[in-house]
């Protein structure tokens, strides 16, 4: 019987925490008796009990966690003696084989807020000790920053929530109960199971966050969008229905749906380019929440690796599954609203090994808002013994839906309409918006011998965009036949895009020349090519004829990018990281209205323009990070991003202009000694300038330019995980964003109206979040855990400034959960908006008839989209 | 003792609480009341003028003098393009979005309405109704409640020459040709940038230069009407278009001030 160690050893190193752990059932006998059934029992009696023994499980681990700033060369193992109570909760944690305070700490941290279903003889709970060894292996630091499915961390290989525990996942066969004592106690029986930890990503800046899964399903959350409402400075909603994409607002940006804030699964991008709905348009419909396992919100643009759209920042979804087995749930709730969720993890294989499927359907609060969506996600992680991790990735998701669209604020202060009402018109009642999108990825990421790593991922993506939506009432005119107007402004926008790409990288091993320095270099492309037809159409309804053809394009667009990141280890204190990133972009665009002859015009030429435009965008990318303190580490970081052109919008051999985003920042983060993961402070000061921004056109529904902008600011991020089944967040984001020149002048306004420090619409100067949530088990039935778990998610928007001198009304938003869980069943219910305020999940100004007043105006009013009022959902799941 | 000096932290306590309150609650007003926007809706006060005198000398020599006239106007909508059209003013700068008649022989101001304008904004150019508009969603010209009878402009007067007498009524209306259009537009003004505080928006019509271009002899030559009656300027007669033509090429003069 070898001890777990020794099989630690015989694994693959990881760039992450290598961390195996074995469970040894050391007694199975009451807890009164441990000592002595450990030390005393006979080995036959052992052997005998060991037939009917079940160790514990693990029903909810927590990785642990590299130290930070930690540098050992060699493999460091922690081996803790962990006593599990008869109700499952770690009673005491001894550190067997010490690895250093900071190892011992971080080992000791991430058991203490372990889940485990107890021991049991036959059906009777017992109390056990087990033995968890942890291998932290030296992370390579900076390689796979850009964590997702493909990246190497997060891989729970077996035995999560199942007892036993079933193979590893280098696939090796469950060792057998009995199998594999330690060397100096034969008498064990030991069952060995293998976990790969994994280790956040070395921070580019003190916004450069991960976040967890238990803070992530802390509140409710209707789907992967509300997920990024625990990142700092964010708020998302969803104003335009089921079937259209969130939209966003990040750290001052109102990034819209996605213009200004990179999305990604892993290597595989969520923005789209040029589409005709929004620049970077992002629908994160195709992520189902339960398959997150965490995220990574990178605020600011100081990493090489950030591509399109990062403005704002980047935010990835790790996705994986750590409560292996067969999972099924029906929500159903206000609104007619229905979900099923199917998720399939199965045991013994990697977390990044998972199949999901759901359907929602829903009548919608107030009027026009029914809609049903589907989705599924499957993922499968082969692991090859030469290092080598492959990640198939395919994904699909479909949803139609109706919209009520935007109120004009002043006739529901009227009584005209109402808040969660439609306009009762047959423009108004006509909305509606259609989505699909399906994409295959995969990815392949080896590991050399030394923290050198290469990576290539492929993916393709298809998706079909259709939306019907009438911001304005009756204001448009025909241009194919001026004669025609006041039919609806119901703009019909569609969007084709099929596109494949891929990231290739590779990173150096360390060079170390002396004790106090070490380098490593990364270089990587990226590219992605889409094929993109977009239309642009004027409806009238009921019918849906079309009176107006707006855009008719077909758009070839491609991206290549290049970039290469070095690391530079100055001691124990100081780490620099930086380089920089070019991407070639290139546009070919077949305007089919382009040249448009206007019916009083003589025709000359034949309607059409197609063009082709190029440019380039580079900038460098760097951070610092100097640690003068074991628990605080302090940031400073400067980078260049950009967000690609609308190709539309360029000129026959223009320099493919792009909207440059200067990003700086400083900040720190304390992690006290004193509790090590039990408590992190993160604070930032920031400032962004763009030399473009842009800002919605309801007239147009899309997104035009609005000039040069510079948002500067301050955001806290607290972590507290006080007790092992109790975690809080909460961050408070305050921004000051301005215009920095005048808007661009148009022949309808030629001296747009600026003043110095004139606000940006939209965006709200205060954000603040709170996530708490509860998870414990309280005690036992009929020999089975009973778990309570509760959560809440507060959301506070200060006052958006809106065009023209407006102010959008203060969001509060609360949403709350519990649940009770016992043997393979929990129950529970999601209250969405808690206090049942009346919140605009978007507002607008702009002007708008909708024949309810005689003679309509001309000035730019406030326009809104309801959000969800108060809603509750109860939820079966039943796990296996 | 110890009761007291929990009762002495209870009370800092709460004063700490309330100021804690008060304190995040200015901060919060403030951080919001930081949203300057550069613009701000102030108030416009609409007023109408009409002429000082009530007597001209037609172009044909003709003694006209006016006994009435009521002349309707609005919407105007005034735009930052340089000529205010629907398409090159789909947002207003300021505006007054109602229909109002002021009464032309009468230089007083008469208050005409409310109207808003975005400060920061500069105005120069404007489009307007004489009291009919065409709205998109309607199939033809619509009068509003303020148009006099139902039309723009009905002037009652007399011509006189010699020992030749009219007594005539006109009932005009003036109205945009394309649908969705205003009658009169792209009207330029000086261009004036709205300030923070509340305006006054003039409006001066001067019916007299209407009146004047109209063919009296033309008129006279005309079947008199009956005894005691006015002779109608009809619809679609030389009189008739000779006056909405004047009210297209001399319309109101529009002053905007604070």
């Amino acid at each position: 019987m070898s001890r777990p160690r020794t099989r630690a050893r015989s694994l693959p190193r990881s760039w992450s925490v290598g961390l195996v752990w074995a469970l040894s059932v050391i007694a199975g006998a009451p807890s009164s008796a441990l000592a002595s059934a450990s030390a005393s029992a006979p080995a036959a009696d052992a052997s005998e009990e060991a037939e009917a023994i079940t160790p514990p499980a693990v029903i909810r681990k927590v990785d642990a966690v590299y130290p930070a700033g930690a540098v050992i060369e060699a493999d460091v193992i922690v081996e803790l003696l962990v006593t599990v109570g008869e109700d499952g909760r770690v009673r005491a944690i001894e550190v067997d084989r010490s690895g250093g305070a900071d190892f011992d700490a971080a080992a000791i941290a991430a058991v203490g807020a372990w889940e485990l279903a107890p021991a049991r003889r036959g059906d009777t709970p017992i109390a056990a000790k087990i033995r968890v060894p942890f291998t932290f292996t030296p992370p390579a630091v900076a390689a796979g920053e850009d964590a997702g499915a493909g990246e190497g961390g997060g891989d729970v290989a077996a035995g999560e929530g199942a007892a036993p525990p079933a193979s590893d996942a280098e696939g090796s066969t469950p060792p057998e109960p009995g199998a594999g004592a330690e060397a100096e106690d034969e008498d064990e029986a030991v069952l060995e199971v293998e976990v790969r930890g994994r280790r956040p990503q070395p921070p580019r800046s003190a916004s450069d966050l991960q976040i967890d899964g238990e803070v992530l399903r802390a509140a409710p959350r209707r789907d992967a969008g509300d997920l990024m409402s625990s990142a700092p400075g964010v708020y998302i909603s969803r104003p335009e229905g089921e079937a259209v994409a969130h939209e966003i607002i990040l750290r001052g940006f109102d990034a819209a749906h996605g213009q200004d804030i990179e999305l990604t699964v892993g290597a595989l991008p969520l923005n789209q380019i040029s589409h005709i709905h929004g620049q970077g348009y992002a629908d994160l419909g195709i992520v189902i929440p339960e398959v997150v396992r965490s995220m990574r919100v990178r605020e600011g643009v100081y990493d090489p690796r950030q591509g399109d759209f990062a403005v704002a920042g980047s935010v990835d979804f790790d996705l994986g599954v750590t409560q292996r087995g067969l999972t099924l749930r029906s929500a159903g709730g206000s609104f007619a609203t229905f979900r099923q969720l199917v998720l399939w993890a199965p045991k013994g294989q990697d977390e990044g090994t998972f199949a999901a499927a759901t359907v929602r359907r829903t009548s919608g609060f107030g009027v026009g808002r029914g809609g049903i969506s589907g989705a599924a996600i499957g993922q499968l992680v082969l692991r090859a013994r030469d290092r080598t991790r492959v990640t198939l990735h395919a994904a699909a998701y479909g949803a139609r839906a109706g919209l009520a669209g935007v109120l004009r604020r002043d006739d529901v202060d009227a009584g005209i309409v109402g808040f969660y009402d439609a306009y009762d018109d047959p423009s108004a009642r006509s909305q509606s918006a259609s989505a699909t999108r399906g994409q295959v990825m995969v990815d392949v990421d080896r590991r050399g011998e030394a923290d050198d790593r290469s990576r290539l991922a492929i993916w393709t993506a298809y998706s079909d965009f259709r939306s019907r939506e009438n911001f304005t009432g009756y204001l448009q005119r025909s241009m194919v036949m001026p004669e025609w107007v006041g039919r609806g402004d119901l703009i019909e926008q569609s969007n084709a895009d099929i596109g494949a790409g891929f990231l290739a990288s590779h990173r150096t091993k360390s060079w170390r020349p002396a004790k106090w320095f070490a380098a490593a270099l990364e270089l990587g492309t990226q590219a992605r090519l889409h094929r993109i037809g977009q239309a642009q159409n004027l409806l009238q309804a009921p019918q849906n004829e079309t009176w107006d053809n707006r855009v008719d394009a077909t758009i070839r667009a491609s991206d290549i990018g290049v970039y290469g990141d070095l690391e530079l280890r100055l001691g124990r204190r100081v780490t620099l990281r930086g380089g920089g990133r070019a991407d070639v972009l290139h546009y070919d665009i077949d305007d089919r209205l382009g040249n448009f002859i206007a019916p009083y015009q003589v025709a000359s030429h034949i309607v059409g323009y197609r063009r082709a435009a190029l440019g380039v965008a580079g900038g460098p990318r760097a951070s610092l990070e100097f640690r003068p303190l074991e628990w605080l580490r302090t940031f400073a970081a400067y980078g260049q991003g950009y967000r690609s052109p609308q190709a539309r919008q360029l000129e026959e051999g223009e320099n493919a202009p792009f909207t440059k985003v200067h990003s700086v920042e400083g900040g720190l983060r304390i992690t006290p000694a004193w509790r090590r993961e039990a408590l992190t402070i993160s604070a930032a000061g920031f400032g962004t300038f763009l030399d473009n921004d842009l800002a919605f056109d309801p007239e147009e529904g899309r997104l035009e330019k609005i000039g040069p902008s510079q948002r500067s600011g301050l955001s806290a991020h607290v972590l507290l995980r006080p007790l092992p089944w109790l975690v809080a967040a909460a961050s408070v984001t305050y921004v000051r964003a301005v215009l920095s020149a005048p808007p661009p002048a148009t022949a309808e306004n030629p001296s747009p109206a600026f003043v110095a420090g004139q606000r940006l619409p939209y965006v709200p100067p205060v954000v603040v979040r709170g996530d708490v949530g509860v998870d414990r088990q309280v005690t036992t039935l009929a020999g089975q855990p009973l778990a309570l778990r509760a959560g809440a998610g507060y959301s506070y928007l200060a006052p958006r400034p809106l065009p023209y001198g407006a102010f959008a009304a203060p969001v509060h938003q609360l949403d709350l959960s519990a649940g009770v869980a016992w043997s393979y069943v929990e129950l529970g219910v999601d209250v969405h908006n808690a206090l049942n305020r009346k919140i605009a999940a978007t507002e607008y100004a702009f002007v708008s008839d909708w024949g309810t007043r005689p003679i309509p105006s001309r000035l730019p009013a406030r326009h809104f989209a309801a959000a969800p009022p108060l809603a509750a959902m109860g939820t079966l799941t039943l796990h296996f | 003792m110890d009761r007291d000096h929990h009762a002495s932290q209870d009370v800092r306590r709460g004063r700490w609480h309330r100021g804690g309150r008060r304190l995040a609650l200015a901060l919060a007003l403030a951080l919001a009341a930081c949203g300057d926007t550069g613009q701000a809706r102030v108030a416009l006060e609409v007023v109408g003028r009409g002429a000082s005198l009530s007597t001209i000398t037609s172009l044909d020599g003709w003694e006209v003098t006016l006994s009435e006239a009521e002349v309707a106007v609005g919407p105007i909508y005034l735009c930052a393009s340089a000529a205010a059209s629907a398409d090159l003013c789909p947002s207003s700068v300021a505006e007054f979005a109602d229909a109002a008649v002021i009464d032309a022989l009468d230089p007083g101001a008469q208050a005409l309405g409310e109207g808003e304008a975005l400060s920061g904004e500069t105005v120069r150019s404007l489009m307007l109704d004489y009291g009919i508009p065409w709205l998109t969603t309607q199939s033809r010209p619509q009068p509003t409640p303020a148009a006099p009878g139902g039309h723009s402009a009905r002037l009652v007067g007399r011509a006189v020459q010699g020992d030749q007498a009219i007594d005539f009524i006109a009932e005009v209306d003036v109205v945009a040709v394309i649908r969705g259009t205003a009658a009169l537009e792209g009207i330029a003004i000086s261009a004036t940038t709205i300030s923070e505080g509340d305006h006054t928006l003039e409006v001066v019509v001067d019916p007299l230069r209407w009146i004047q271009i109209v063919d009296y002899d033309a008129l006279a030559a005309m079947p008199p009407p009956p005894p005691g009656e006015p002779l109608v300027i009809a619809e679609g007669s030389t009189a008739y278009n000779a006056l909405a033509l004047a009210m297209t090429g001399a319309p109101p003069q529009i002053i905007l001030h604070e």
